[in-house]
């Protein structure tokens, strides 16, 4: 059995998703953001370790500063101007504001997704609708191994070619650009055909016959209960005191000033995300001193 | 009862090729059938013809028909329920992420309630020992591991017949006999039909109770085991090859009649032959020349996640110009150690010497051109298509050579790895054996000092196999390294120099071949096995024929 936030229940695991989605893919608010990402990057630290934070500066910071620029560059609304470029247009503070509060949302959804990734693994999106809707489950399971698989299969691929020198790292400049085409497209395909080929499998053992079962069995903790309450509560504030965590920045910045309904969101929401970390922690001890 | 019965059926790809034609068979329940034939000549085709989720698109003519029904009219559950199929490739039936699930998947397809399908789960993870695997995930296993769970994820949907694509081709020799002895229990003791197809057949013909030939997508034969008569075995190389031990020797040797199929028959028929001779030979060996250090490991440590370590302290010299093969047991390192000395992995501890010089002295560009090329395990990933021959190109594209030149060594290679037919087909078109084939001579286009190889022999047929033997061998005398890992012990003992046996992260054995196959019980060949107490020191086949023949006076 999993320990710690990796044996969450499926259905627990599932709610706690979809609403930090929700919350996250729709809050202009500069403080939610900033609880969401910090979460997000902590959860994902503690799960993916080292990959974790290679992943950040490698991929997920480059983007969030290349989505600001661009908003910076592009986008010419707003009052306060920093300075003009050449071609005469106008580099604002709200547009920056504005890129770098999209940035940090955007990142904060692909950090929330790679630990959506480690928790909710094929088996529980096929415990959670593999009787309901059989062929949905199919579908989100094959997206969800996917991306894994995908980057799996791309190290394989780079490593079986390198051992003959014709991989990205061998020869000149060219050849290596070459080369990492190929690799490329060697990866689409064997992507995509494996896929046909997991779907194959899965109907010759019966898959979408009706009747299925879920026999995989995860306990129901406490724990199971209350991120969910929890979740649900503090969504339901977020919604219900929206007015006092208004943020806009077209064409000036304005963003709710400080509530004690605003401040009271803001606290919830920090203690739905931080929570799975926290159990995480607690289990690991509860384990290593009980042994 | 008969569970399948094909009328006249044949089928061809919608590209137009033939793949079977006109097969007529009818296979009675509790059959232990064993399907052989060279590679691309239409097992596959014809084992996935027999599960309708599988079975390709295509053209077909005449009729299946299955537990007595039409194919088509067969109902799903029917055919899930009844029928388990373990693919060839071991990468893609698990369609879960963690073992355990995988083995709850068909169970759970079939609507079995948490109680039955634990307790089932639980009794096929006993019986294929895989308590230790459970919670792993499925990427992380070795290919033989893989292999086990595959089989196993399909026992337990307990199905009537078991349809089986060259299941043992990752295995270790212990692990295949132990998959041999469970499938051999479910045909004997619980009457599942079983269909293998298989290049190994040492281990199957003593219980197999029916042998089919298949010959370019014809049946070239269809008898019980010890029926293939003396004739089949002159005219067809190929199913000479494929015969176990005893039967190659006997009909070797010009006797004809039924020949003894396992090595307990063959002991005795052997024993009782030569009775009357006092002259016991003892195969001389020749001994080993010292040759320069090609490859040197001290004192090597591996560890993929920081915790475990798969190799603990590995020593090995490898010499130049030998054939050197690497054997151990599922999941003991072997490809591990492979990928380290070809520079594929870095070494957490310890020095690997090429050619004098540490391997991290080289720059990647020039280890990988001239000095090492590396056969994966997983062969598929080194084609990117459309055809074969771009693969092939793209090899020697860092060559610079004319297209005369190019066109020449294609030739050359591709006219000994038998894949000129196949040249113009896409890479995933074609069958598993023949993409063996194929990564082969893409490797071997690179024309490198130290050859690395991943169970090279797998998916190969018993005749190719014989041939990449002289290949190798051929290199090795112009003085080119071979290292080989294989579970293929036979063509080890028949064709290596020099073997190292892995176990518990070390070395446990490194030195001359025949040192190593006399001796061991499992790590050994047949013809040592059948010999031991009446020769001495022979090992591979053509030593034990040599020595029969000089004492029967032929």
């Amino acid at each position: 059995m999993k320990t710690g936030v990796r044996g969450i229940h499926p259905a627990a695991a599932f709610v706690f998703f979809s609403l930090v989605f929700v919350v996250t893919l729709l809050t202009w608010n500069p403080v939610l953001c900033a609880v969401s990402i910090g979460c997000a990057l902590a959860l994902d630290i503690r799960l993916r370790g080292k990959r974790a934070v290679l992943s950040f500066f490698s991929f997920v910071l480059p983007a969030c500063v290349l989505i600001t620029l661009f908003n910076m560059l592009f986008a010419h609304y707003g009052v306060t101007v920093l300075f003009t470029l050449r071609n005469g247009n106008n580099v604002t503070l709200e547009a920056f504001a504005c890129g770098l509060v999209y940035a940090v949302r955007t990142a904060s959804t692909v950090l929330w997704l790679f630990s959506f990734n480690e928790i909710m693994t094929q088996d529980k999106v096929v415990f959670l609708f593999g009787k309901v809707a059989p062929r949905l489950a199919l579908v989100l399971s094959m997206a969800l191994r996917f991306i894994p698989l995908f980057f799996e299969s791309a190290q394989e691929i780079e490593k079986a070619r390198r051992g003959i020198g014709i991989d990205s790292k061998s020869g000149s400049v060219f050849e290596r650009f070459k080369n990492s085409l190929h690799c490329f497209s060697i990866l689409v395909t064997r992507s995509l055909e494996h896929a046909v080929d997991t779907a194959a499998s899965m109907s010759a053992r019966g898959y979408a016959l009706k009747g299925r079962t879920n026999c995989m069995t995860y306990p129901f903790r406490a724990f199971d209960a209350v991120l969910p309450a929890v979740s649900v509560v503090a969504v339901l504030c977020v919604f219900a005191f929206s007015k006092s965590l208004y943020a806009e920045y077209n064409p000036v910045i304005s963003i709710a000033p400080f509530s004690a309904k605003g401040a009271l969101c803001c606290v919830l929401f920090f203690s739905m995300c931080i929570l799975p970390l926290i159990f995480d922690v607690w289990e690991e001890k509860l384990w290593s001193t009980s042994g | 009862m008969v569970d399948f019965r094909l009328k006249n059926f044949s089928f061809a790809f919608p590209d137009g090729k033939t793949a079977l034609s006109s097969i007529s068979l009818e296979i009675p329940h509790g059959q232990f059938v064993v399907l052989c034939g060279k590679s691309g000549s239409g097992k596959t085709t014809l084992l996935k013809a027999l599960k309708p989720e599988l079975s390709p698109r295509g053209k077909s003519s005449g009729s299946i028909e299955i537990f007595g029904v039409e194919k088509s009219a067969l109902p799903r559950r029917e055919s899930a329920e009844k029928i388990g199929y373990v693919l060839q490739n071991v990468e893609l039936q698990a369609v879960t992420h963690e073992v355990k699930s995988e083995l709850f998947f068909g169970l759970e397809s079939l609507g079995f309630s948490p109680e039955k399908a634990s307790l089932r789960a639980a009794e096929t993870a006993q019986l294929f020992s895989l308590e230790k695997l459970l919670g792993k995930r499925i990427s992380e296993l070795s290919g033989g591991q893989k292999q086990l769970v595959n089989l196993a994820s399909i026992c337990a949907m307990n199905p009537q017949v078991l349809l089986l694509d060259e299941p043992t081709a990752q295995l270790d020799p212990v692990s295949a006999q132990r998959l041999i002895d469970i499938v051999t229990t479910l045909c004997r003791e619980y009457g599942v039909t079983v269909i293998i197809s298989e290049h190994r057949l040492e281990k199957l013909i003593p219980v197999a109770d029916r042998v089919l030939v298949l010959e370019n997508g014809r049946l070239a034969n269809d008898s019980p085991p010890e029926k293939i008569s003396a004739a089949v075995f002159e005219n067809n190389g190929f199913i000479r090859a494929c015969l176990p031990f005893p039967m190659r020797l006997y009909y070797s040797l010009g006797f004809s009649g039924d020949a003894p199929t396992d090595i307990e028959k063959g002991r005795k028929w052997l024993s009782s032959l030569l009775k009357d001779n006092e002259e016991k030979a003892v195969f001389q060996k020749t001994p080993p020349k010292e040759k320069e250090t090609a490859v040197r490991v001290k004192n090597l440590y591996y560890s993929y996640d920081g915790k475990e370590y798969v190799l603990k302290g590995l020593n090995v010299r490898v010499k130049q110009g030998s054939f050197f093969a690497v054997l151990g047991a599922n999941s003991a390192g072997k490809t591990t150690f492979l990928n380290l000395t070809g520079g594929l992995l870095k070494a957490k501890k310890g020095k690997i010497e090429l050619f004098s010089k540490d391997i991290n002295r080289y720059n990647p560009t020039e280890l990988y051109r001239g000095n090492i090329a590396f056969l994966p395990q997983n062969c598929e990933a080194l084609f990117a298509g459309p055809t074969v021959l771009d693969d092939l190109k793209n090899a020697l594209a860092a060559e610079k050579l004319s297209e005369t030149q190019q066109t020449g060594l294609i030739a050359e290679v591709s006219g000994f790895c038998k894949i000129e037919s196949l040249l113009e087909s896409h890479p995933y078109d074609i069958s598993g054996g023949e993409l063996q084939r194929a990564a082969l001579a893409m490797v071997l286009l690179r024309k490198p000092r130290l050859l690395l190889l991943d169970e090279p022999t797998k998916g190969m047929d018993s005749l190719f196999k014989i041939q990449l033997a002289e290949k190798l061998r051929s290199l090795c005398s112009g003085g080119v390294t071979v290292i080989m890992v294989s579970h293929d012990t036979e063509f080890c003992a028949e064709y290596c120099d020099e073997c190292a046996l892995i176990f518990d992260g070390r070395c446990v054995f490194c030195g001359d071949a025949k040192d190593f196959f006399s001796e061991n019980c499992f790590y050994t060949t047949a013809a040592s096995k059948m010999t031991r107490g009446i020769f001495k020191n022979a090992v591979s086949e053509s030593e034990v024929l040599a020595l029969c023949k000089k004492n029967l006076g032929l």
